[in-house]
């Protein structure tokens, strides 16, 4: 699993799905009572253009 | 620990352990990392990336103290990411009972804040333990407002699933209102500290005040006064004054526009059960919306003296259809018609009257024939008696073109209005927290009016009305929902005026207060 603090060297894009749910599940698993963080909204949209653009291909 | 949550309770330690400071945190890949191979013994160092750390009772921390960062720089795991982990010594139960609101944007966020966390949790309870997929559990889950990660966390179902599943379900048009109602607030897309929220494609929108709401409720009358709209649909909590804003006859949207009310209860008025139509004397004696042919003796509607009509209470869907014939070219404001949302023939019967991209032609499709007693109707042709003489009574026409103005009130919650409805209409959700619906009555406490059983006024004074809303504030989680509404401040504030004019004491006061707001709570049984 990725360490977070390599978002910063390496982008999101240089880490695998798999990678990034792991680290996503980890980081929602702190969250009690309050909002996501930055780097959690930065995983969900990366994951969400990732998903609009296997779309696009399948198409 | 519920196994349904799938909270892992050796991981959460594991995480909880290498939280050192709130400036420097150890990731779980660290950890992974440094537990691979043999067992690591109290003290052992082992080195990662370069860097050492050794083995600690319950976890690892860095030689040295070298790594200690002094800030989170910018682009690393943010403050928030280290703060959540912190928390997470803190245990999946508290979890569980953390299922509270946020401010968060989402497009069930409403569905959330209607809901208390006691009632939330049990609804996300009674999903995570159903028999269902987990892709049928996620997007129920986000259908009670529950935001991405809290999903991820409850179902385990990795994030790039849960973005399959949301996306496959709005594809579908699983979230067809709150899909539409996104693109309506799409443009307020800046919070209060000026940042734009990530969007996902519809997936999450920002959120607006309750008030904003409000306002947007009132300006949407407005649209509709001046003819600009043709229909709208308000939903939410009763008795909190989505009537009041409306049609108030001192500072209602309709009235202060100078829209023209016909003095007429129309849901009363079923032709087919009574002898003719419910006719309201003014107080000169002469009908304001109903004429009389003085040749044949038939009734007719005014319709020129009146622009709108306000129908409550129960109602059948052939009676609405009926109606919009009768009133066909006006405004008709359903007020807590709720009865027609729960049969299809009303439901197809709204439909039409919504839908702004037709061209207004409704068809019954219905059992039963269709009557009025007013003549003049257009398509309507006289009945007879059983002896052939005309009577004065018309059958209505199955198909005719709606060229008037809808406008629906409903207490419904979100989840309850049928889905063809919610494309079609502006819609307007109202729906409020507790808090919020205290929030609402304390901005229009002082404006409301309190009528006697006659219907006459009578004062109420401002310390007894802040006596209520105090009341109502102290108790606002024992109050049922249902009964959190300015209805029930009405009856308090009524308690206690009425207490203050016969000379009662405090105690008397609160105990007649009481007794009238809250069911005892005794088993009959016992």
């Amino acid at each position: 699993m990725i360490d977070p603090i390599k978002i910063k060297e390496k982008g999101l894009k240089a880490f695998s799905n798999k990678e990034l749910d792991e680290l996503y599940a980890t980081l929602s698993r702190g969250i009690e009572n309050g909002e996501p963080s930055k780097t959690m909204k930065d995983i969900e949209a990366e994951m969400q253009s990732r998903y609009d653009d296997f779309n696009k291909t399948k198409k | 620990m519920e196994n349904s949550l799938k909270f892992d309770e050796l991981q959460r330690s594991k995480i909880a352990s290498m939280f050192i400071d709130d400036k420097y945190v150890i990731t779980k890949a660290i950890c992974n990392e440094l537990e691979k191979g043999k067992k690591a013994a109290i003290g052992e160092v082992r080195t990662w990336g370069g860097k050492q750390f050794k083995k600690v009772y319950d976890g690892w921390e860095p030689v040295g103290g070298g790594e200690k960062r002094s800030k989170v720089e910018e682009g690393d795991v943010d403050k928030k990411d280290a703060q959540n982990m912190a928390n997470d010594k803190k245990g999946g139960a508290s979890k569980v009972q953390g299922l509270g609101i946020f401010n968060d944007t989402h497009i069930y966020q409403s569905v959330r804040k209607s809901e208390t966390p006691e009632t939330l949790t049990k609804n996300c309870n009674k999903i995570l333990k159903s028999s269902d997929t987990n892709q049928r559990k996620s997007i129920e889950l986000f259908k009670n407002g529950l935001h991405i990660h809290e999903i991820v966390n409850l179902t385990g179902t990795p994030l790039s699933a849960t973005i399959d599943y949301i996306n496959k379900a709005k594809k579908q048009g699983e979230f067809g209102n709150a899909t539409q109602s996104s693109t309506r607030t799409n443009n307020d897309s800046a919070d209060e500290n000026g940042n734009t929220p990530i969007e996902l494609n519809g997936v999450e929108i920002p959120d607006i005040p309750i008030q904003a709401r409000w306002d947007s409720y009132a300006n949407n009358g407005t649209m509709i006064a001046c003819g600009i709209s043709k229909s709208m649909f308000a939903y939410g909590s009763g008795g909190v004054g989505k009537t009041y804003t409306l049609l108030d006859e001192d500072e209602g949207v309709f009235s202060r526009l100078k829209m023209r009310k016909a003095d007429l209860n129309p849901a009363l008025d079923d032709v087919s059960e009574a002898e003719g139509p419910l006719e309201v004397q003014t107080e000169d004696g002469e009908d304001s919306h109903i004429g009389i042919n003085p040749q044949t003796g038939d009734r007719f509607l005014k319709k020129d003296k009146y622009d709108y009509i306000v129908v409550s209470g129960k109602l059948s869907a052939t009676r609405m259809f009926e109606l919009m014939q009768e009133h066909n070219g006006k405004l008709i404001v359903f007020d807590d018609c709720d009865s027609v949302l729960k049969n299809d023939d009303g439901v197809n019967v709204l439909k039409g009257a919504l839908d702004t991209t037709g061209d207004g032609t409704i068809s019954w499709e219905g059992k039963g024939s269709l009557t009025t007693g007013y003549a003049g109707i257009r398509g309507a042709q006289r009945r007879t008696d059983n002896k052939g003489n005309p009577v004065p009574k018309w059958n209505l026409p199955k198909t005719f073109k709606f060229n008037g103005q809808i406008v629906f009130i409903s207490n419904y919650k979100s989840k309850n209005i049928p889905q063809p409805l919610r494309s079609r209409a502006d819609l307007i959700d109202l729906t409020m927290t507790r808090q919020e619906t205290i929030d609402k009555v304390e901005s229009i406490m002082y404006r409301s009016k309190f009528k006697d059983s006659k219907g006459n006024r009578i004062e109420v004074t401002k310390e007894n009305r802040e006596k209520a809303l105090h009341f109502m504030q102290k108790y606002i989680r024992k109050i049922e929902t249902d009964d959190l509404n300015m209805r029930t401040f009405t009856k308090i504030a009524k308690q206690y005026q009425f207490a203050e004019q016969t000379g009662q004491d405090e105690q008397t006061a609160l105990s007649n207060v009481i007794a009238t707001t809250f069911p005892r709570k005794i088993n009959p049984n016992d």
